[in-house]
């Protein structure tokens, strides 16, 4: 189930940062950060999470939100192992539900 | 009832007894939680998830950075118990309700995973005599304190 819905996540990445990724992609196969969907946290706060980890706009941050509310997951950022283990260790600093995944 | 309400470059909060007591008893059996460790406690798998798939490269990860994550919630818990022990009524700069806002939602990540809660039972009301009532309770009271102060946040919403 998370390897299926992880897949999906790789084929149709978010178009958030969509440039950047394809740059990466054409270099090495980049990391995919992806948040997970969890009943607890707020929507508001996810949003707020989104914005001042990853400086979305409001509109950008509540999109990706709202996709992982109603399709269980996002991938929220992308890069190097490196770049994705610290957004991971930000996310879970603030209590997102986060794991990263290579490419492919 | 407490208040909390965006004052200028600030938020203001205001906390009845009731509230400060309640917020301390939570900080205190989650510091508790995390002085344990133990890592088949939900509310810490919760806290510390993997990020990666494989078990080998999540325990790496837990090494790498486990330490740390543990120190930042543990001194955010502690920075808002002391607040809410010194005083009812404070006024934070948004870095300050930022600590706030994941410590709060650390607690109620624990609590959440405790209760074993889902997306129905967040959304439905419990019947009154349901002995998980009133931890549910508590915890959509936390919702309230995060939601307001996302709202009173100076940089505006």
């Amino acid at each position: 189930m998370r390897d299926d819905l992880t897949m999906r996540a790789v084929i149709a990445p978010s178009e958030v940062r969509e440039v950047e990724g394809q740059e990466e992609l054409q270099h090495e196969r980049p990391w995919l950060v992806i948040v997970w969907n969890d009943p607890i946290n707020l929507m508001s706060y996810v949003t707020y999470v989104f914005q001042k980890l990853f400086n979305y706009s409001r509109p950008q941050a509540t999109k990706l939100m709202l996709q992982v509310h109603h399709e269980g997951r996002a991938v929220v950022s992308s890069g190097s192992r490196e770049k994705a283990e610290l957004d991971c260790f930000k996310l879970h600093g603030y209590g997102l539900w986060a794991t990263m995944t290579r490419s492919d | 009832m407490g208040k909390i309400a965006r004052r200028g470059r600030s938020v203001l909060f205001r906390f009845d007894e009731h509230e400060r007591k309640l917020l301390v008893d939570l900080i205190d059996s989650l510091l508790e939680m995390l002085d344990d460790g133990g890592r088949d406690e939900p509310a810490l798998q919760r806290l510390f998830p993997d990020a990666y798939d494989s078990d080998a490269e999540a325990a790496a990860w837990h090494d790498l950075v486990g330490d740390e994550l543990h120190r930042n919630k543990v001194s955010s818990l502690q920075s808002v118990r002391e607040t809410v022990t010194s005083s009812g009524q404070f006024k934070l700069e948004e870095s300050e309700v930022q600590v706030w806002l994941s410590a709060l939602n650390d607690v109620r990540l624990a609590i959440g995973a405790r209760l074993e809660v889902t997306e129905e039972m967040m959304g439905a009301e419990l019947a009154r005599d349901d002995p998980r009532a009133p931890t549910l309770a508590v915890l959509h009271w936390l919702g309230w304190l995060q939601e307001s102060m996302l709202q009173a946040m100076p940089s505006g919403r």
